[in-house]
């Protein structure tokens, strides 16, 4: 039963696991359904901000306009301020060319050499001067061999090649289209619950404790310093039941019970770059909040219309 | 509608029922309400709701106490709709969904509140 406040305040439970700014992890305890609705808003209803439309005026390069409209697009932004008063959304404005909705990127590149030329991200220049932490940009990507700064490749040049494009990047969210969704991976799962039962594991051999323990590919179990099986890493279990299988080739087939914490679950959040992975989080619930709100907005409006 | 969202997630409620409409309004809004007979029994249909919205207001309506039934489907993936029944005792259903409505809302407010403060600590 849901009464107001102590219950719900007592039943929710919120613990931060792993956090730095691409990923953060945390156990949730709640419904599944709350659990899913947060997942399901993280992935497709934060606003970000994406290239959405592109005003080519010179493109000789080796990709089509529409090409490299799509690939411009899909260039993760920085959007820490986007869902702020900073940033209205196209469809509350009349004008396409109102400067409260749009960042503005040019790029203009002519390749003069031989040589082939690479163009990146970094290439992308704000029109209007942005600068510091909250501005729009283009995410920054670092080379998995050196971890040196490189851009994100658009399209390469040859020789006498240009691309002089416009860009006009506009706040979004995933629902509309997969470029405007600010997640990597969001996901959840049940935590795990393992019970070892004492008096059967007194009857078991030194030997075929470490059978069990050797028998995870997670490496959950551990010994303890009396030479008894504890489970160690409770967290790293994927619920394989190789522990299990072990212990019923051994007869032993109530030895360990494995279950699924009820209404426990563990969220892994990757960010694509375009906001924190917190800060996901944080809108996430927000935006279900707000939904929530305007419906019930809309439903005494109606009712309110039914009594006139 | 006066959303701070685009017009993709234009959220609008219309109760469908089966029986004749005595009432029929249309609001300012652009929705339109039907009235029937039936105070306690109905469907409300969202629109440009999916699953997100369905399943945990029917896992709170559920709970609830006076509810006799609550479910949910979309009826059709090409269709923008999602519908709620919502089968009540003693209570009228709009009260009882206006009451799962504010429950959503406050457990959000919780878990907002609850994730800022692990936050904190960490």
């Amino acid at each position: 039963m849901y009464r107001y406040n102590f219950e719900q305040n007592t039943q929710h439970r919120i613990e931060i696991l792993e956090l730095n700014d691409e990923k953060c992890k945390f156990s949730f305890e709640g419904d599944l359904s709350i659990a899913n609705a947060i997942r399901r808003v993280m992935i497709a209803e934060v606003p970000v901000m994406a290239i959405h439309f592109v005003d080519i005026i010179e493109n000789t390069s080796p990709l089509s306009d529409e090409f490299l409209a799509q690939r411009l697009g899909l260039i993760p932004l920085v959007s820490y301020d986007a869902d702020s008063k900073m940033y209205d959304w196209e469809a509350d404005t009349d004008s396409i060319d109102d400067q409260k909705i749009k960042v503005v990127f040019t790029l203009r590149q002519k390749n003069l050499n031989d040589a082939p030329l690479e163009i990146t991200s970094q290439h992308l220049e704000p029109e209007f001067g942005q600068v510091g932490e909250m501005a729009i940009r283009p995410v920054r990507m670092f080379s998995p061999i050196n971890g040196k700064e490189v851009g994100i490749p658009i399209t390469r040049l040859g020789k006498n090649q240009s691309v002089h494009v416009r860009c006009h990047a506009l706040k979004g969210f995933g629902k509309m289209h997969a470029k405007w969704s600010p997640i990597n991976i969001a996901t959840f799962r049940h935590e795990p619950e393992i019970n070892i039962d004492q008096t059967q594991l007194q009857s078991l051999s030194l030997f075929e404790k470490n059978a069990i323990r050797n028998s995870c590919p997670m490496n959950v179990f551990a010994m303890d310093a009396n030479q008894d099986l504890i489970v160690n890493a409770i967290e790293k279990c994927v619920f394989c039941e190789e522990c299990i299988r072990c212990a019923e080739s051994m007869k032993k087939p109530r030895l360990i019970k494995m279950q699924h914490k009820k209404n426990k679950y563990i969220f892994t959040v990757e960010s694509a770059g375009q906001l924190k992975a917190a800060d996901i989080v944080k809108k996430a619930l927000i935006v279900l909040r707000k939904k929530v709100e305007e419906i019930s907005q809309d439903l005494s409006f109606a009712q309110q219309q039914q009594q006139i | 509608m006066n959303s701070s969202e685009s017009e993709d997630q234009d959220i609008n409620i219309e109760e469908e029922e089966l029986s004749k409409p005595i009432l029929q309004v249309q609001s300012a809004k652009g929705m339109e309400i039907q009235e029937n007979s039936d105070p306690f029994n109905g469907t409300f249909v969202f629109f440009d709701e999916d699953h997100t919205l369905g399943n945990s207001l029917r896992y709170i309506l559920a709970n609830q106490p006076n509810v006799e039934f609550c479910g949910y489907s979309l009826p059709h993936p090409s269709e923008n709709k999602m519908n709620l029944r919502l089968q009540t005792m003693n209570e009228t259903k709009e009260k009882v969904m206006n009451d799962g409505l504010k429950c959503l809302s406050q457990i959000c407010d919780i878990i907002e509140d609850k994730f800022k403060q692990a936050l904190e600590k960490k």
